[in-house]
């Protein structure tokens, strides 16, 4: 009984294709809407993975691990976690302290907008690096051997 | 406006309970899930339809609503059918009532 | 929030907790704890704390019970439920001595919403009050995860990226550990190797025939009905049963 690949009804097959890129693109809304309301890295990155997981549960699986690779998991939670602790060594390199992004002068650019920046790229990268987690425990609890 | 709104969703309230009402009273998981599938279904496109009657509504309320409204009605169904579609391939069965004359008069030992 | 809501939303929080302990199947337990998440979340949304409901919503409700459910298919479905008199006796006093110390500390816990909490009364002003002019983010709570108290979150990216990789390197090489039996004398191949027994009476026989691992090194061996009449469109997989 494995629990990936394609799932024999074809309702559920529809359905779950037709909405995972919702749910995805939902995912990505938290995440930059973080600065206004509920959300952010962690709720957007588990949405994004949940769509991404959908089609693996449901969808054959040439076309599931087209759009999401295996190497995606892994690769993604490495980016996320570089771009975070990137944004947090910029603000080092003028002088100031780890993770003050308002030392970081743009020009044109207030303070405060270069923190609004910072916390958008660090949502980013929290997000990244939720959705490379998830994924990245599902598919080696999925893994089996013909395909190591 | 307000009088419509209130009658759907009275309307979507009356078959949410119905709909409870079936979950505690049906014998079986494929009745339950018949039921209970079909009036929360509708409950749910009354109860929104009712909503978006109410006059507070802007248009960007409304549209969320809307997209809300058919992600449930898409997938509401759908989680039912693989609930039950996974019930039986596991061999649930369902379940019957045992006429006991058509029994036996199937068996040959039936006496009007 | 409404207390009557709030009552009723605890006692079936503590009804699937409770459930989730009892039942020996653990697909049921994660159905149970999926639901648990559910009605957290919704404690939570009455509470006014939103983000946390959104996390426990996405995370607890969905993505956790299918991560579970992988791991139950890739291992046995039936607990060996510790049904020991005697633990039972030790156990529970514990749990009630500690749920009364617990309840016993509430009583000292500043009101929800309190002014006066001390909460309230240290950075957290700032924070609130600055928030909007140093950051143009209305929403605080993400002001505070993401610049406040970067440094915070930073870490727990890092846990969890953390425990996602050595979750996969651990769980990436169990083909290549050898069965069980064999390394014992080589003798009865598949049972006994840690998964349940099938012939213990206790257990419905058409439920829990899982091999941990077998020789093959196929280790998601479960089959959900044994033999059962519907299961004609199964896709034919002679590893399947060992």
């Amino acid at each position: 009984m494995m629990m990936t690949g394609a799932y024999p009804s074809v309702v559920v097959r529809v359905t779950c294709a037709l909405l995972s890129p919702f749910i995805a693109m939902f995912g990505l809304y938290v995440i930059a809407h973080g600065h206004y309301g509920p959300g952010g890295g962690f709720a957007g990155g588990v949405f994004v993975a949940v769509g991404a997981i959908l089609p693996r549960l449901t969808l054959p699986e040439e076309l599931s691990y087209r759009i999401f690779p295996r190497w995606i998991g892994p690769a993604a939670g490495g980016v996320g976690l570089l771009l975070f602790l990137l944004v947090g060594l910029a603000p080092m390199l003028v002088g100031a302290e780890f993770l003050d992004y308002g030392a970081v002068e743009i020009p044109g650019m207030a303070a405060s907008r270069v923190r609004y920046l910072g916390i958008l790229i660090v949502e980013v990268g929290v997000g990244l690096a939720v959705f490379g987690a998830m994924l990245m425990i599902f598919d080696v609890l999925t893994l089996r051997d013909d395909d190591a | 406006m307000i009088i419509v709104a209130n009658v759907l969703i009275g309307a979507g309230l009356f078959f949410l309970a119905v709909s409870t009402f079936a979950l505690l009273i049906m014998p079986d998981l494929y009745t339950r899930a018949h039921a209970v599938a079909k009036s929360e279904t509708l409950a749910l496109i009354l109860l929104f339809g009712g909503v978006l009657f109410r006059p507070e509504l802007d248009v960007p309320a409304v549209g969320r609503l809307l997209f809300i409204l058919a992600v449930s009605v898409i997938a509401n169904p759908t989680a039912v059918h693989a609930l039950l579609r996974a019930s039986h391939r596991s061999g649930a069965l369902p379940w019957t009532v045992v006429d006991q004359r058509i029994a036996d008069a199937e068996l040959g030992r039936y006496q009007p | 929030m409404i207390v009557a809501l709030d009552v009723i939303l605890f006692l079936i929080l503590l009804a699937t907790a409770v459930l989730a302990l009892q039942v020996k199947d653990l697909l049921a337990a994660v159905s149970l704890l999926a639901g648990y998440s559910l009605f957290a979340a919704l404690l939570f949304a009455g509470v006014s704390a939103v983000d946390v409901a959104l996390v426990e919503a996405a995370l607890g409700a969905g993505v956790t019970g299918v991560l579970f459910i992988a791991a139950i298919l890739a291992t046995a479905r039936r607990s060996d439920a510790p049904s020991d008199r005697r633990r039972r006796l030790v156990v529970l006093p514990l749990i009630v001595a500690f749920v009364a110390m617990m309840l016993f500390a509430s009583t000292g816990l500043p009101d929800r919403g309190d002014p006066e909490a001390p909460a309230q009364l240290g950075v957290s002003q700032t924070y609130l009050a600055d928030s909007l002019a140093d950051t143009e983010t209305p929403n605080v709570v993400t002001s505070l995860l993401a610049d406040y108290r970067s440094l915070d979150t930073l870490g727990e990216t890092m846990v969890i990226v953390t425990a996602a990789l050595s979750a996969a390197l651990v769980l990436a090489r169990r083909g290549e550990v050898p069965a069980w039996p064999q390394r014992r004398g080589g003798t009865d191949p598949g049972g006994g190797g840690g998964g349940p027994d099938p012939d213990a009476p206790d257990r419905a026989p058409e439920a829990g025939s899982a091999a941990l691992a077998d020789p093959g090194g196929h280790v998601a061996a479960w089959s959900p009905t044994g033999e059962s009449p519907t299961e004609t469109d199964n896709e034919p997989d002679p590893e399947e049963r060992p």
